[in-house]
């Protein structure tokens, strides 16, 4: 009877009370109450204050550059994320187990040395840095460079939700759609595309959401210009807890717009994502 | 009674899955619940052993009422619907978990489940996992887990529904053996008529929450109390009146009546040997013949209604088209009160067994 | 599947993503160990020995261990309260314990020193019970501090394993157990936890790879060089001091780091590998 139940049934299976306590307890005490300590001194500032401190030129570039960044990033990685999904799940290769394995490796690599170490590559002593430079291109200390450290941080969550996706569709929805006659890019976009979408939009959604907020991998090849507009927001939160002038309020003000901001897009991906899933599961 | 349920009522949200059910068994009797998806069975069978909670009403087990006590302590064995075997354990520890629960001695432990092994004849697969044995043997493991710890009380949540066809009526048989082997008071919950039919001393019918019907199974086919058991048991055409039929003229019009292929005939008009009842016959078309193994299904239009029969192989061939001779023996005829069986007026006297 | 696709298209399509593979994700690993030993074998050792790398990696390892222990005792609990239950706010409750997945962890720097820093509002409390206890316990710019973050950033990682896995086993086996009067520990240990053990190993895994690496979070908490500084912090300051030794040094550790990184992804694979086949049942 999968009727919707407003209270908690009676379960049979032992341990409601104690997974319950210790569940909200610890989340509680290791996450909630840190966060709302965020949100009470972001209330310390006055109204305007607050909105002289979000209209502050730096502070506007920051999070333009934080969430336009972010954005191309994401972009890139539904492009290059759903190609490795399905080259992994439809071909054999040599290198196939090896590529499938280190696609996590962004997961894995501390943020801090990707950062250094894409920087190195990027910039004009690192040989991928002088090609593009050659070609008047400056990748590290731009916000090419962003882009490029978010591309790296953010790839494996498109490539890890689309693929277990992929691997069960059927093909037979693909012989299908060829054997109707469509062509090979008729049958992806209008077969396989709506199947993969909703997996897409949660991949690009927790890239998205990863990018917005990231640190230790872009604040080095970023170059932290506000001339050259290359501050994101989390770099300018950190300057005012670490510079001479510490101003907490500032920072919790600002972390709690990037708090903001991240949900109301998670929120709007996901409504965008139930819609999608709706019609494929239909 | 063994098990008593009081004027049990249960709501999921607007969903009511039992209207105030009673009913009694006895001791060591074979009962199933069978009704249609939805109608609340599986509900009732729950509430039963504790694993859901009846809003209001009644459960004694034994003339104790055990409505607060646990599912772990009301003395209950369950077989659930996919069986819930433990996939991490094999069939032996599977069917010891019950008994290590109860802290019973290493040796004895070992005694009851060779003992349970070779009841249910799996004798050498003991190390086997569930995903090791086929279906017929998982639920032959869920059986001998249940019963294992012995219970005063089986009960069998769709105990069949997992199993291919062809097994299944296998099973029905072995499983009322094993029932009756041990003993064990026992209810089974089922959707499958067949199965309730086969398998049961006593059927419950359920419907949208209530009870409809108790009885033994040809006590519930030859008198139906209600439309939708009619409906329900047997193969059946619903027929908006039967005022319309020879020797049925003064049944009350607007009641609706349902009839059952035996109660149906269609025969040549050449018949020699149903020369005699003549005077009792409709004409009807053939509509439709259908092969159902080891009968036709012959679908007859008569008066502008249909009604189906079954025909005996052996019999001449028939063609769709063809006119027959129609005779309807009898009906079942309802009113809000019940349902009666009204027989043919103009073959009273004649023995319709004989034919 | 994959019969009948064109050659030529499938090719293509392989030469691009293996191009973006190896330029995103192999050549970053080649760059740190190259960078990290181009100026020889000398240099490279002292880096990984100098007294600074050996606290880090102290400090690292207690974060990692302490944020595993932690997270797993959480993973578990949540997972069976999420799995086996049906009540009022479940789906708040899941919404919630992501929070720090999709959160910039500079925030999470930020909330642990707005709560327990110097003008946080649970430093008087904390302060009444070091006096109360005579110890001097401090949860920011501190060791536990560093621990706490890390804790922080890494909270959802093993149940969001472990529930997704336990939902699609369900719970009637559980249901059969408790019927038959098994208790809850019992119920956890013979059946449960069969079912969840590579999926706990696996969110264990990538636990461990964050909590090693976290770099913002730490970073905002963490302000004594060799007393709470983790491998991270340390790589950050040896590469921000400039001089071409140092960022040498840098790579020296990283590599150090990119090691651990690639034991764990050998590790993940193999969990991967054997927790697929046993759910193939």
């Amino acid at each position: 009877m999968g009727k919707a139940r407003v209270t908690r049934k009676k379960s049979v299976i032992p341990g409601f009370g104690l997974t319950l306590g210790v569940t909200v307890a610890m989340l509680s005490l290791f996450v909630l109450i840190p966060l709302a300590s965020v949100l009470a001194y972001s209330f310390r500032l006055s109204g305007q204050e607050f909105i002289r401190l979000m209209t502050r030129p730096n502070v506007v570039q920051a999070f333009a550059t934080s969430i336009g960044c972010a954005l191309a990033a994401a972009l890139i990685n539904c492009l290059f994320g759903t190609l490795l999904a399905w080259v992994l799940v439809r071909y054999d290769f040599p290198g196939k187990r090896l590529m499938d394995g280190m696609i996590e490796l962004p997961f894995a690599l501390p943020t801090a040395v990707a950062g250094i170490t894409l920087t190195k590559m990027y910039s004009n002593n690192g040989f991928l840095g002088r090609a593009l430079e050659s070609v008047g291109i400056q990748a590290a200390y731009s916000k090419l460079g962003i882009v490029i450290a978010m591309v790296f941080i953010g790839i494996p969550f498109v490539t890890r939700a689309v693929q277990p996706v992929l691997e069960k569709l059927s093909p037979f929805y693909e012989e299908a759609s060829m054997m109707l006659g469509a062509s090979r890019l008729r049958t992806f976009c209008s077969v396989i595309l709506p199947e993969i979408a909703p997996a897409l939009l949660t991949g690009f959604g927790l890239a998205l959401a990863r990018g917005i907020g990231e640190y230790g991998s872009v604040i080095y090849i970023s170059g932290n210009s506000e001339k050259n507009g290359t501050q994101v927001v989390s770099y300018i939160i950190m300057q005012k807890l670490n510079s001479g002038n510490v101003d907490y309020e500032g920072a919790a003000a600002l972390a709690l717009m990037l708090l903001i901001i991240s949900f109301a897009m998670l929120f709007v991906l996901n409504i965008v994502q139930h819609a999608a899933s709706r019609r494929t599961n239909a | 009674m063994y098990v008593e349920m009081k004027n049990i009522c249960k709501k999921f949200g607007s969903c009511e899955a039992a209207k105030g059910i009673t009913f009694g068994i006895e001791k060591g009797k074979l009962t199933a619940l069978l009704g249609p998806s939805g109608s609340g069975k599986t509900t009732l069978l729950r509430i039963l052993a504790g694993l859901e909670q009846q809003d209001s009403g009644d459960i004694l087990i034994d003339g104790k009422a055990v409505n607060g006590v646990p599912a772990n302590e009301r003395g209950i064995g369950f077989v659930f619907q996919n069986y819930a075997l433990f996939r991490y354990m094999t069939v032996y520890d599977n069917i010891a978990f019950g008994l290590k629960v109860k802290k019973m001695e290493k040796k004895k432990i070992r005694e009851r489940v060779s003992e349970m092994v070779s009841l249910i004849g799996l004798e050498g697969l003991e190390k086997r996992y569930p995903d090791q044995l086929s279906g017929g043997q998982r639920q032959r493991v869920a059986f001998a887990r249940a019963i294992a710890p012995k219970p005063d009380l089986l009960l069998l949540d769709e105990p069949f529904a997992a199993i291919d066809a062809k097994v299944r009526k296998e099973l029905r048989a072995w499983l009322k053996e094993m029932i009756r082997k041990v003993g064990v008071t026992s209810i089974f919950v089922t959707h499958d008529q067949d199965e309730a039919v086969e398998v049961a001393d006593d059927i419950f019918i359920l419907n949208e929450g209530n009870l409809e019907q108790t009885g033994s199974p040809k006590d519930i086919y030859k008198h139906p109390q209600t439309p939708f058991v009619a409906e329900f048991i047997g193969t059946s055409t619903v027929l908006e009146s039967l005022t319309g039929f020879k020797g049925f003229e003064d049944a009350a019009p607007g009641k609706k009546a349902i009839v059952r292929p035996e109660f149906v005939e269609a025969f040549k008009s050449d018949n020699q040997k149903f020369k005699s009842l003549l005077h009792a016959v409709e004409y009807g078309t053939v509509e439709n013949i259908a092969f159902r193994g080891s009968y036709w299904e012959v679908t007859l239009s008569v008066n502008g209604m249909q009604l189906t029969t079954n025909r005996s192989l052996e019999r001449r061939d028939i063609a769709v088209g063809e006119k027959m001779c129609v005779l309807l023996y009898r009906a079942y005829v309802f009113d809000g009160n019940g349902a009666e069986i009204r027989k043919n007026k103009l073959l009273e006297g004649v023995d319709i067994e004989a034919l | 599947m994959k019969k009948q696709s064109n050659p030529i298209v499938k090719w293509i399509l392989i030469g691009t993503s293996a191009a973006f593979f190896l330029l995103m994700l192999v050549l970053p690993l080649f760059e740190v160990l190259y960078r990290s030993l181009k100026d020889g074998w000398e240099l490279f050792s002292s880096a990984l020995t100098a007294e600074y790398t050996l606290s880090a990696l102290k400090v690292t390892l207690i974060a990692t261990v302490f944020a595993l222990a932690v997270n797993t005792l959480f993973g578990i609990m949540a997972s069976w309260l999420l799995t086996k239950f049906d009540f009022r706010g479940k789906n708040i409750l899941s919404a919630l314990i992501d929070i720090p997945f999709s959160i910039s962890p500079v925030i999470a720097g930020l909330a642990y020193i707005m709560t327990f820093g110097r003008s946080g509002w649970a430093t008087p409390l904390l302060n009444q019970i070091n006096e109360l206890l005579g110890t001097d316990l401090s949860l920011v710019f501190s060791v536990p501090g560093v621990v706490l973050v890390t804790i922080f950033v890494t909270f959802p990682f093993i149940s969001r394993e472990t529930i997704p896995l336990l939902n699609t086993i369900g719970r009637d086996e559980e249901i059969a157990a408790a019927q038959m009067g098994a208790s809850g520990l019992v119920i956890f240990r013979d059946i449960t936890f069969p079912h969840m053990k590579w999926g706990l190993l696996y969110g264990m895994i990538l636990c461990a790879a964050r909590a090693f690496g976290e770099f913002g979070a730490v970073y905002a908490v963490s302000k004594a060089r060799g007393k709470t500084f983790t491998l991270p912090l340390e790589i950050d300051a040896l590469y921000m001091a400039g001089s071409a030794d140092s960022i040498t040094q840098a790579f020296a550790v990283s590599s150090l780091l990119v090691c651990m990184a690639v034991i764990m992804l050998v590790l993940k694979n193999i969990v991967e590998y054997h927790g697929k086949k046993k759910n193939a049942i």
